[in-house]
């Protein structure tokens, strides 16, 4: 391919990552009459309570995942596959949404209280359940969050030898030994990969932090914006969050080791059937997530809807959902087409560099919607001042600015997508186009295009639904008066109205359940660093789930 | 090499039957013995149970009908196998199936948690010395010819001192001069240790070489 189109590859990344740059000025600038204040008093108790918060979850996460991802691969039982399926549906439930459901669900006058009093006969008293804010996040972050870990782990034990786990059985080991001694060393890379991901899932949230009154790095931000309208130090909270993530991220690279080298053919894990209270146990493990991650806030959902068709307010999702479908969908689409070009720029692209083009945005996706959005402010605000009014109503009345943070934050889907099935086509069927006269452009177009459609449209719903789920940046950075769907739960949840939460709580949720279940676990269902690992190591294989 | 005589039944397998779920039968009422310290070659053609043989004496299959029985224990029948890890029954694997994330002396060592830490060291070394890869410990399984890790898995798995040994094509992936001189080190070695093994292959020269015995599945 030509030069022109590598230049146009790095003309998009820069436009897309350019709100980065007022996070690094910030830096260098002096900073507002508030700073002192704001490190004083919030700032110390934020960062740690956002690193305590990620990293118990990640831990937990870890542990609830790998544990599953063994039992599903390792074992037989009753309903196996079907409650393998069902078990990471709590990621179709976002925590901000879990936060304000597992509340009223605890609450005095929800259902739980209500039956210890009613059922049971106890006497009214205002906590039966009374959980510290902190340790209810820890919870349900990791009961929400842990599928990542599970479909990590679950992608990597597939592709072990089985006949490694059955030779420590034979040596002696029994089931606990060979999990701790032989399991998960060899799993750690993917293991340590989820915990990583859940981590960044975890920084990047606000909704579930804010609904329960935690201050994190990411409510500081808020806080700095709305309270105290200081756009330099929201910026500076962002751009320290910024080096948190890079840290983090050098982190990740020491504690995950090298990829084992692996057997040429290694013959699947065979799953040992289990009987009796065995089979149960395993059965149990199952259900506990599925219980709670799944069924009560379904239930949660569908009482508090109740009472908003009992109110009548349920005409309210009609504008929010409009809103949300066009975002998502030309969202989507922009995020597909963007993350063509640069996936495909930059495996043909005129050298080696186009690559990197592509990684950056794999790169971007970990950094949290409130931090991207903070950036994009710090381009637009300064201009409010001077734009003409027709431009300035095009910028800061329609959501122009969210599409473009979207773009920012999740083209990685694309790229991602796009990027693993070109790999897997390989450069044979190009070059042999090549071959028969096809000029470069011609050869691409003709050859990989139609073979990259389908994993161009997973990757629009897997956009799609990341996009309709996503709530910090649509916060920041809407127009007046602007709701989406996931705005909208938030606000009213936020306001203690949660019957009128409950409605596009529930879209949201039942999207991003079908998209779950009807993916096939392949191309679609996992985020895209879950399979960036893979490609980077070139080892060709495509993504064996 | 004499076929596998009913002499003083160390390892006794009768009426083995097994399929998967309602499959094709995979053995079919196999019924045999083999005495204390003899080495039995099991031949036959492919897909006819040698080694779904193994693994079920090995423990990680469920008779579908029969029993084994090793050194009076009995180790399987359709309603209750003994799981693996407390059998006495080690296995070499056609692809070794080492630990990649172990060196050889760890790999070697594996089985041998239950024991005193001096004792662990002294028996690996043994090994070791057993197989001849002394000075190979600290290496890794990746960093080792196929015939080098052939040796470690036969010294891994011979470490705890099992009952019986199974061997699965063990010499399948190799050949020429290597080959040969790993069948005689094997077969010199078992001879030496007295152990009782069934070495699956379908070379009926390798079987000559290695065996003393004979057991074809699926003969006429």
């Amino acid at each position: 391919m030509g030069v022109r189109w590598g230049l146009l590859a790095a003309a998009v990344t820069a436009i897309f990552i350019a709100p980065a740059a007022p996070l690094i000025w910030s830096l260098l600038a002096p900073p507002s009459e508030h700073w002192a204040f704001i490190v004083r008093h919030w700032l110390l108790a934020d960062a740690l309570t956002t690193l305590a918060l990620a990293g118990i979850t990640a831990g937990l996460a870890a542990g609830l995942g790998t544990g599953l991802a063994w039992l599903y691969t390792a074992y037989d039982f009753p309903f196996r596959r079907g409650l393998g399926r069902l078990a990471p549906l709590s990621l179709a439930v976002p925590p901000y949404i879990a936060a304000f459901l597992y509340v009223d669900f605890l609450s005095f006058t929800g259902p739980v209280q209500s039956f210890l009093r009613d059922g049971l006969g106890l006497p009214p008293q205002a906590a039966y359940v009374h959980l510290p804010p902190a340790a209810l996040a820890v919870g349900l972050y990791t009961l929400f969050l842990f599928p990542y870990v599970y479909w990590f782990v679950l992608g990597d034990l597939a592709r072990q030898d089985g006949a490694v786990i059955e030779s420590a059985r034979l040596l002696g080991a029994g089931p606990g030994r060979t999990f701790v001694r032989v399991v998960v060393p060899m799993s750690r890379r993917a293991i340590v990969a989820g915990a990583f991901f859940v981590a960044f899932e975890v920084l990047g949230d606000y909704g579930l932090a804010a609904y329960l009154g935690l201050g994190t790095l990411s409510t500081g931000i808020f806080r700095a914006w709305y309270q105290l309208g200081d756009l330099r130090s929201a910026e500076r909270i962002a751009a320290g969050f910024l080096l948190l993530l890079f840290g983090l991220v050098l982190a990740e690279r020491a504690l995950g080791r090298k990829r084992l080298p692996s057997v040429p053919r290694p013959r699947p894990i065979r799953p040992v059937p289990l009987r009796g209270w065995r089979a149960a146990g395993a059965v149990a493990a199952f259900l506990f997530p599925i219980a709670f991650g799944v069924l009560v806030p379904l239930y949660e959902l569908g009482r508090l809807l109740r009472f908003a068709v009992q109110a009548g307010t349920v005409g309210s999702v009609v504008a929010p959902l409009r809103h949300t479908l066009a975002l998502t969908v030309l969202g989507a689409v922009g995020i597909v087409a963007l993350g063509t070009l640069l996936s495909v720029v930059g495996r043909h692209g005129p050298g080696r560099w186009t690559a990197a083009f592509p990684r950056i945005f794999l790169a971007a996706y970990a950094v949290p919607g409130a931090v991207i959005a903070i950036g994009v402010l710090g381009l637009a605000e300064p201009l409010r001042a001077h734009l003409p009014p027709a431009i300035g109503a095009f910028l800061f009345g329609t959501p122009l600015l969210v599409l473009y943070a979207y773009h920012t934050r999740y083209l990685a889907v694309g790229v991602e997508a796009i990027g693993s099935a070109g790999a897997r086509l390989g450069r044979r069927t190009v070059e042999a186009a090549r071959l028969l006269g096809a000029g470069p452009l011609q050869a691409i177009w003709r050859v990989e295009f139609p073979l990259l459609r389908p994993a161009m449209g997973s990757a629009a719903l897997v956009a799609a639904v990341e996009l309709a789920k996503e709530l910090p940046l649509t916060l920041l950075l809407r127009p007046f008066d602007f709701e989406t769907l996931a705005t909208a739960a938030f606000r009213y949840a936020a306001d203690e109205r949660l019957p009128q939460a409950a409605l596009p709580s529930l879209v949201i949720v039942g999207l991003a359940m079908a998209a779950t279940l009807g993916l096939r676990s392949g191309a679609g269902a996992k985020p895209p660093e879950a399979r960036g690992g893979r490609e980077e190591d070139g080892d060709g294989a495509g993504p064996a789930r | 090499m004499t076929d596998v005589a009913a002499g003083e039944a160390f390892l006794a397998v009768n009426d083995l039957a097994f399929r998967y779920g309602k499959g094709p039968w995979v053995l079919e009422g196999l019924s045999f013995s083999v005495a204390k310290g003899r080495i039995v070659a099991v031949s036959g053609p492919s897909g006819r149970g040698k080694t779904t043989l193994l693994r079920l004496i090995a423990g990680l299959e469920r008779p579908t009908r029969g029993t084994i029985v090793l050194d009076g224990l009995v180790l399987s029948t359709p309603r209750r196998v003994i799981p693996p890890e407390r059998r006495g029954v080690g296995m070499v694997f056609q692809d070794y199936a080492l630990f990649p994330h172990l060196s050889v002396a760890e790999n070697i060592a594996f089985g041998l948690f239950r024991r005193p830490r001096p004792e662990r060291a002294a028996r690996v070394r043994e090994l070791l010395r057993l197989v001849r890869l002394e000075g190979k410990e600290e290496r890794y399984p990746h960093e080792l010819s196929g015939g080098e890790q052939q040796r470690v898995a036969l010294a891994r798995a011979l470490a705890p001192a099992p009952k019986l040994l199974l061997m699965d094509e063990p010499f399948s992936n190799l050949d020429g001069a290597l080959k040969a001189e790993l069948i005689a080190d094997v077969s010199r070695l078992l001879r030496e240790l007295g152990m009782t093994a069934l070495v699956v292959t379908h070379d009926s020269d390798d079987a000559a070489a290695v065996a003393d015995e004979a057991l074809r599945l699926g003969a006429p």
